[in-house]
């Protein structure tokens, strides 16, 4: 991308920060599959000798390689993907054995840093645009997960539905394509479980 | 949505995308044929026609429908189960890409066996 | 009913009706399969199914459970790639589904 802005076209514009596969800025669709650039070595993805470098699919492009990335973060906020503590400065620390079920849930879906590649991968994201997609619901199934957080019960609510985690197909496009190596497939699967149970208590 | 990339053939080039596919495909088979089905069965309430009915199901284009058919519940199902464990028993990550052999491997065996017992 | 609640129920229905089926099908196949090496014809077909009344209820449960499984399944294709919504794609499917309820109990009827 680099060598493309300072040889061939100087007004190519591209998100690109850490260059270390760190931050997801420079996620892209390369040769049809969304990927980091920083991170994906041009001989190993080249067709034929040919590399084509687009934006990311789902979202509104901005300009060239550039989208934007609104309605991700809003269906992130749709979903309930942030922590609400129940805590004080009063109270004791939080004991959360790191062997407990439920944390381990968390500790395998807790590294997304919001790149959007499983997103820009999800074929329900492109037939239905308010559905939450697979990087909300994963951050979702983590804080249901989370023994700290008191908004269980809304989060299940935010969750399900027809825009929510019964739209999920099982394509598993997302999980295949996660630089982290994430089963955002396998966090919306716990999250049908869990508004199930939900449903069947009367408290969804 | 505004103006905006789509995804063609190749982000969706992986085997549990195909399985999505079989699935759908397979599903939306099976749900046309069975009122034709349930007709067909119900020509049994009169045992002259159905015998007439069966005669017309023995050219081999009958056949090779009917074999189609029961190769996409073999499929239908066996990528159900599938589902079902990802969705009730959890997610192994491990574990999936076998599980998609065995789906396939098994709808295999059924069309295999279907049509080697005409 | 709140919406979300009943896409859950729906799931829900779709899920343990796939259960069913499984088990359905897996005897279904099985039973075809026997009938296709031994050469079964319809009259001896007929007459192991009129001779025991768990073949009716077996199929009579097999038919309540695709009334139920295929057009929730139809649901999804229409609601994602077809204009329908809404009522118009309630009342359809309510339709196909008391149409698979009446043929497949009339051709249950035809093997008691």
């Amino acid at each position: 991308m680099t060598h493309v802005q300072r040889h061939v076209d100087p007004t190519l514009a591209y998100r690109f920060a850490c260059r270390v596969g760190m931050c997801g800025s420079c996620a892209m669709t390369v040769n049809g599959r969304a990927r980091w650039t920083c991170r994906t070595h041009v001989d190993a993805v080249a067709d034929a000798g040919r590399v084509e470098i687009a934006p990311l699919a789902h979202l509104p492009i901005v300009r060239d390689l550039v989208v934007d990335m609104s309605r991700f973060f809003d269906r992130w906020a749709e979903a309930r993907g942030a922590f609400v503590p129940t805590a004080t400065r009063n109270d004791a620390f939080a004991v959360v054995p790191p062997s407990a079920p439920a944390r381990k849930a968390v500790d395998a879906a807790i590294e997304c840093i919001g790149c959007g590649i499983c997103y820009a991968s999800c074929d329900v994201v492109a037939w239905k645009p308010e559905y939450l997609g697979p990087a909300a619901l994963n951050r979702a199934w983590t804080l249901v997960n989370d023994a700290r957080d008191g908004a269980h019960a809304e989060r299940l609510r935010a969750v399900a539905g027809d825009a929510g985690c019964h739209a999920c197909h099982t394509q598993q496009t997302c999980t295949e394509r996660c630089p982290k190596h994430l089963a955002p497939t396998g966090s919306i699967a716990g999250l049908k479980r869990l508004v199930a149970r939900a449903a069947l208590k009367g408290e969804l | 949505m505004s103006p905006h990339r789509h995804n063609d053939a190749r982000a969706r080039a992986h085997p549990a995308y195909w399985a999505f596919v079989v699935h759908r495909v397979s599903g939306l088979v099976l749900a046309l044929f069975l009122p034709l089905h349930f007709w067909a069965l119900s020509q049994a309430l009169e045992p002259a026609a159905f015998d007439r009915f069966l005669d017309w199901t023995r050219q081999p284009l009958v056949r090779v429908t009917e074999l189609a058919i029961v190769v996409a519940l073999a499929a239908h199902l066996a990528g159900g189960i599938r589902l079902l464990l990802v969705e009730f028993v959890g997610w192994r990550g491990e574990l999936q890409k076998s599980a998609l052999a065995l789906a396939a491997a098994f709808t295999i065996a059924v069309g295999v066996l279907l049509a080697l017992n005409p | 009913m709140t919406p979300v609640a009943a896409a859950t129920w729906r799931w829900l229905a779709q899920r343990i009706s796939a259960a069913v089926l499984a088990a359905c099908v897996l005897v279904h196949l099985a039973t075809i399969l026997y009938a296709t090496r031994h050469g079964l014809s319809t009259e001896a077909i007929l007459a192991r199914t009129h001779a025991s009344r768990l073949w009716p209820a077996f199929y009579g449960l097999f038919v309540v459970a695709v009334a139920v499984h295929a057009p929730l399944g139809l649901r999804v294709i229409l609601d994602e790639w077809s204009g329908l919504r809404g009522r118009a794609l309630d009342v359809l499917l309510l339709l196909f589904a008391l149409a698979l309820l009446a043929g497949g109990l009339r051709a249950v009827s035809a093997i008691a």
